[in-house]
């Protein structure tokens, strides 16, 4: 955090103190209205900020309403000026009752004031969410699209969870969990990367999906490139680090990067955002899996012969009744359901062919 | 009165109309048309674009479809109709399991 960003919050936090101590409390001393008197007087950014925030509150009902019509400077300006009214601010009374002040004008001022706190509180609230890293996460089964604000666009699987850091000269994506397909908008001054366990992928103006699983994480390029290096440094990436081009394919296992595969379906990668599963010579046992991810009737093929066993197809992420169904076809093979809604799927390998 | 006469009837077609092009989708009518523009390809891409264009699912056993092309389909089938017309020249048969979903097998 800057300076500048800390001091402006340190006067946000002093101004909602002070909006609490005259609207919050159920009776403010003297001793509060000197200190607020001594607060506000200190600097016009304290008068400005109590003005901001007052306003967000929107308790004034005031038909005479000063602020925001009169400039913040102009009532700046004349709380300096009178420094005694400030210091005699009263409270207790509602902006609806009829209040009888000194003057108009303190009134006018007291409302403001209030208004100026209010606002210094939202403020100060949004912009310390604005600018942490931000962290989206789906649920089990949940698909989600987020629009980053550098123009990127991300689409999280189920189970997902990133955490999306945009500085002034880098992006940065942590994907935490699950799977994401990143769309990475053109920007030169600032290079996109995404760390997942001990990787770091820059993308240089790509499409790219991620997928983390327990034992491996896979990456899979659709358009552009993606540089991938290996620990947590945030250095650039050197000159000997693999390049990863469209339909290209690397998995990342326990001891780090295998060897690219060039030239995948990359529509097969993708389909998962058109809630589809599209297999080519994949082992039953784990389309199996890919089901689970999206179905909590859990699929188990106990069975070792039936789980290496290729398959090839197009599915919907939420029919896993079909698939069962084109398993019980299969000579030999028994059904029966479990406690959880599932599935065990076994082989009656004696002599059943 | 004449003007919104038709603006109801409108509506009413397009409704329809809505309601047919939904219907492949359905559970009960597999002998609702689907129409078709695939090229003779081999089988698992023409397959998977069968998949694509229907919305039905599809499956085989990898080594069922290997080495084998499909002539393709061109038009408005039926389930049955778009099976037939993309194995044509093959021995391979398939299986409807249910209205939304297609084995295709070798017969042994």
């Amino acid at each position: 955090m800057t300076r500048e960003r800390e001091l402006t919050e340190a006067i946000g936090e002093q101004a909602s103190a002070a909006w609490e101590a005259f609207h919050g409390a159920e009776q403010a001393s003297a001793a509060d209205h000197r200190e607020f008197a001594e607060w506000i007087a200190r600097s016009p950014e304290h008068v400005e900020a109590y003005l901001r925030v007052a306003r967000a509150m929107a308790t004034l009902k005031s038909p005479s309403m000063v602020w925001p019509d009169t400039s913040a400077e102009d009532l700046i300006r004349a709380a300096k000026a009178s420094p005694g009214e400030v210091a005699t601010l009263t409270r207790g009374e509602s902006p609806g009752i009829p209040v009888r002040a000194r003057s108009t004008r303190s009134l006018h001022l007291r409302y403001a004031y209030a208004l100026a706190a209010s606002l210094v509180l939202a403020i100060g609230v949004t912009w310390f969410a604005w600018t942490r890293p931000q962290q989206f996460e789906t649920a089990f089964g949940e698909q989600r699209s987020v629009l980053l604000a550098d123009g990127s666009h991300v689409t999280l699987n189920t189970a997902s969870k990133i955490e999306v850091d945009l500085r002034k000269d880098h992006r940065i994506i942590r994907l935490i969990a699950g799977e994401a397909l990143f769309d990475v908008a053109h920007d030169p001054l600032r290079p996109f990367d995404v760390y997942t366990g001990d990787s770091i992928l820059r993308a240089v103006g790509t499409k790219f999906d991620v997928d983390v699983r327990p034992y491996q994480t896979t990456v899979t390029v659709m358009e552009g490139i993606v540089s991938l290096t290996q620990g947590l440094a945030e250095a650039l990436p050197r000159g000997n680090t693999p390049l990863l081009e469209a339909s290209d394919r690397v998995v990342i296992g326990p001891t780090g990067p295998g060897t690219p595969e060039h030239g995948v379906r990359v529509d097969s990668v993708t389909a998962w955002t058109q809630r589809k599963l599209i297999f080519e010579h994949r082992a039953l046992g784990e389309v199996a899996e890919e089901f689970n991810r999206y179905n909590r009737g859990r699929i188990v093929i106990e069975s070792e012969r039936l789980r290496t066993e290729e398959i090839t197809g197009v599915f919907q992420t939420n029919d896993p009744v079909s698939f069962i169904s084109f398993l019980s076809e299969i000579p030999g093979v028994r059904i029966r359901s479990d406690d959880d809604s599932g599935y065990v799927v076994t082989l009656d390998e004696a002599g059943n062919q | 009165m004449n003007a919104q006469i038709a603006r109801t009837a409108c509506y009413a077609l397009v409704a329809c109309l809505t309601v047919a092009g939904f219907s492949v989708g359905t559970e009960e009518d597999q002998h609702a048309a689907i129409n078709l523009r695939i090229a003779a390809q081999p089988l698992d891409d023409a397959l998977q674009e069968f998949s694509r264009q229907s919305g039905v699912q599809i499956v085989f056993f990898s080594n069922v479809s290997a080495g084998i092309r499909s002539p393709g389909a061109n038009g408005s089938y039926t389930l049955n109709g778009a099976l037939e017309a993309l194995l044509a020249g093959s021995e391979l048969s398939f299986r409807i399991i249910n209205p939304r979903t297609v084995q295709v097998f070798r017969n042994e």
